[in-house]
């Protein structure tokens, strides 16, 4: 990877909205290496990433700011370790209709932990319109317990308005947090 | 997901290749989401579910490209190390191949063994 | 004399509580004593006793919540166990703002300080809620009726105390216009309140199609709006003070440099003059929201303070910049 490169990193549970988030603000139609589910995964949805997602965003200056989205599922761990590097900071996301979503967070947080010391996180809850338990307040709480301060914000990965709310917040928490 | 039956006939079929082929040292059949449906390999000495996995994200990959580039479907994605040679294959659109040789200079029994059995499993699993 | 009681205490906590309300009296601003017919209940939200109490409180009560954490975020509370600085800070602030008295509420709560002293709220230097749209709100949070909020000229809001939740027309965040922001900061001289049924209110939102908001959104919208720069009280300008918690930016329109500010009084603890400085924000926004966020319960003031220095180079700076410039660019809201 290029040390100049500017890239923001999503990650995430499956189906928790990483491949719809780059696709509502990507300039460029997202390059995503999404497979047709085989039935061993369980999940309704159609398609899964197997190695990454991939869109741009030509910023004022020329330079490109560069979108990855690594797969969700925990058997692509490989690849999360490569496409974190570089990044500026990452964008978890986390689907509120799953079985233990706190759960969930917590092995993001565990995987990407050095990463985040290093820069920093904000967490994005989604499918909360499905699923509105746990509350905002109960992924504080846990992370209360963790000592960290991350924000989290409920968002719906198909609104660009929510997504571009995500980033704002890392940016801010990286010049200023 | 696969029969009983195709997953038994792969499971042959695979032994078969790594039969009448000597170069051949391991070789999956996964699905494009990275799901083992049959393995053999002759000393039980490598992580074959890792690579089934490992190999459907470079099949998508290698398809990624492909398709970027309006070079058509990806055939084959080979990886020719100082130890070895690992090639990753489509069976069809949701199955891979993956072979693995430690001979060097087996390329190309590889691969033609490893494509003639990936034409023969396509049949199995229509 | 203002009056309370308890409700699902555990073992000694009863006798605890009533020892420790002896040992803080003096230092209370009333004279306060547990009488059974109280109005004010201190529940002990963590047992099912106390649980089911909370679901369903006698009628005109006013429920203290009685935890080890201010899990439900209620606006009263008082942090297990009783210690004797949590619980003068919520008796004075109880006497203050809960009306203790015998004789009942009046049903139309609308409170009713003198012209002159709402001209003088309006003109002072000071930002002080109780005269303002944002203290209706607070008060009728208090209560437990449906109630409608009603200016003049412009569509009513409804508030739901016990769902934490109002109704009123579609709200655009992004285009909030001069005449609405005259409604969320009107004073209280401006504003009618009337308690309704829930039948009325169904029909109002089937009628009006009206959408509904959590509390929240009225709450910060309303206190942005009224604060106009100024501080809450002439000592807010030195006191340390940090967020708790950051704003759920989701409920309310914000601007980028609001992410700043959040982002920074997370991380130090700091008065006004110096997150203004560090976050190159007007000290009339970071006094506007600060108030904002001290009316929605996430800020807290610190006896020290506490800066953790980060100086990031020039070049990331820009180019953070420029990200949110392109961010901004395209933001089409649709909603
Ligand atoms: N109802 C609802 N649907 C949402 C929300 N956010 C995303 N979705 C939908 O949920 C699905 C998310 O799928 P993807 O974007 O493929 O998820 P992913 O995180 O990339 O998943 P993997 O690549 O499998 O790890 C899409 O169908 C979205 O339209 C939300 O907040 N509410
Ligand atoms: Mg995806």
């Amino acid at each position: 990877m290029r040390k100049d490169q500017i890239k923001l990193v999503f990650t995430g549970n499956m189906g928790a909205g990483k491949t719809t988030a780059i696709a509502s603000i990507s300039e460029i139609p997202v390059i995503n290496t999404d497979v047709l589910m085989s039935s061993g995964a369980s999940a309704d949805k159609e398609r899964t990433t197997v190695a990454m997602d991939y869109g741009e965003l030509t910023l004022g200056s020329g330079e490109k700011l560069f979108l990855y989205g690594t797969p969700g599922q925990q058997r692509f761990d490989y690849m999360w370790q490569i496409l974190i590097q570089g990044g500026l900071g990452l964008i978890i996301l986390i689907d509120n209709s799953g079985d233990d979503p706190i759960g969930d967070l917590a092995r993001y947080l565990d995987s990407f932990h050095d990463f985040i010391q290093e820069t920093g996180a904000v967490i994005g809850v989604t499918h909360t319109d499905d699923a509105p338990r746990p509350d905002l307040q109960m992924y504080y709480h846990y992370l209360q317990e963790r000592g960290l301060q991350l924000p989290v914000f409920p968002i719906d990965a198909r609104s660009r308005e929510s997504v571009v709310m995500l980033i704002q917040a890392l940016l801010a928490i990286l010049e200023y947090g | 997901m696969l029969s009983k039956l195709a997953t038994i006939q792969l499971e042959q079929r695979l032994s078969k290749l790594i039969e009448q082929c000597s170069a051949v040292d391991a070789a999956v059949v996964a699905t494009l989401d990275g799901y083992t449906c049959a393995m053999k390999q002759r000393s039980q000495q490598y992580p074959l579910e890792r690579l089934a996995t490992m190999g459907s994200t470079l099949m998508s990959l290698g398809d990624t490209i492909t398709a970027e580039l309006r070079l058509g479907t990806c055939d084959n994605i080979i990886s020719e190390n100082k130890n070895g040679i690992v090639a990753f294959m489509h069976i069809d659109d949701n199955l891979v191949l993956i072979t693995l040789a430690t001979q060097k200079n087996a390329l190309g029994m590889l691969l033609s063994h490893s494509r003639r059995c990936a034409e023969e499993m396509k049949k199995v699993v229509v | 004399m203002y009056k309370l009681y308890y409700h699902a205490l555990q073992k000694n906590d009863p006798v605890f509580f009533r020892s420790m309300l002896q040992l803080v009296g003096l230092k209370l601003s009333q004279n306060w004593e547990i009488d059974e017919h109280a109005k004010l209940i201190l529940v002990d939200i963590e047992t099912p006793e106390g649980q089911s109490f909370w679901q369903n409180p006698p009628k005109e009560a006013v429920l203290i919540a009685y935890a080890r954490q201010n899990d439900i975020q209620t606006p009263w509370f008082l942090p297990k166990p009783i210690r004797t600085q949590s619980l003068i800070q919520l008796l004075n602030e109880l006497a203050e703002h809960v009306c203790c008295e015998d004789e009942p509420k009046p049903q139309v709560n609308k409170p009713q300080p003198s012209h002159a002293d709402i001209v003088k709220a309006k003109a002072s230097n000071f930002f002080q809620a109780e005269y303002y749209l944002v203290g209706v709100l607070q008060q009728i949070l208090q209560g437990q009726s449906i109630t409608r909020v009603q200016c003049t000229g412009f569509p009513p809001l409804y508030i739901i105390p016990e769902e934490r939740r109002c109704f009123t027309h579609q709200v655009q965040f992004n285009q909030i216009n001069t005449a609405q922001k005259m409604f969320y900061a009107a004073s209280i001289d401006e504003i009618e309140c009337e308690t309704v049924s829930a039948e009325q209110l169904q029909q109002e939102i089937k009628q009006q199609h009206l959408v509904a908001y959590p509390v929240e959104t009225m709450l910060w919208l309303s206190a942005m709006c009224a604060s106009q720069g100024r501080f809450s009280s002439a000592g807010a300008q030195n006191k340390f003070m940090r967020l708790v918690q950051w704003p759920n930016f989701a409920l309310f329109p914000y601007q980028p440099y609001h992410m700043n500010l959040a982002a920074y009084m997370l991380k130090n603890i700091a008065d006004v003059h110096g997150i203004a400085q560090k976050t190159q924000c007007s000290l009339e926004n970071v006094v506007d929201f600060t108030n904002a966020c001290s009316i929605i319960g996430i800020l807290k003031y610190e006896q020290e303070h506490k800066i953790v220095e980060k100086q990031l180079p020039e070049a990331r700076r820009s180019l953070f910049k420029t990200i949110l410039q392109r961010l901004a660019d395209t933001v089409t809201f649709h909603k």
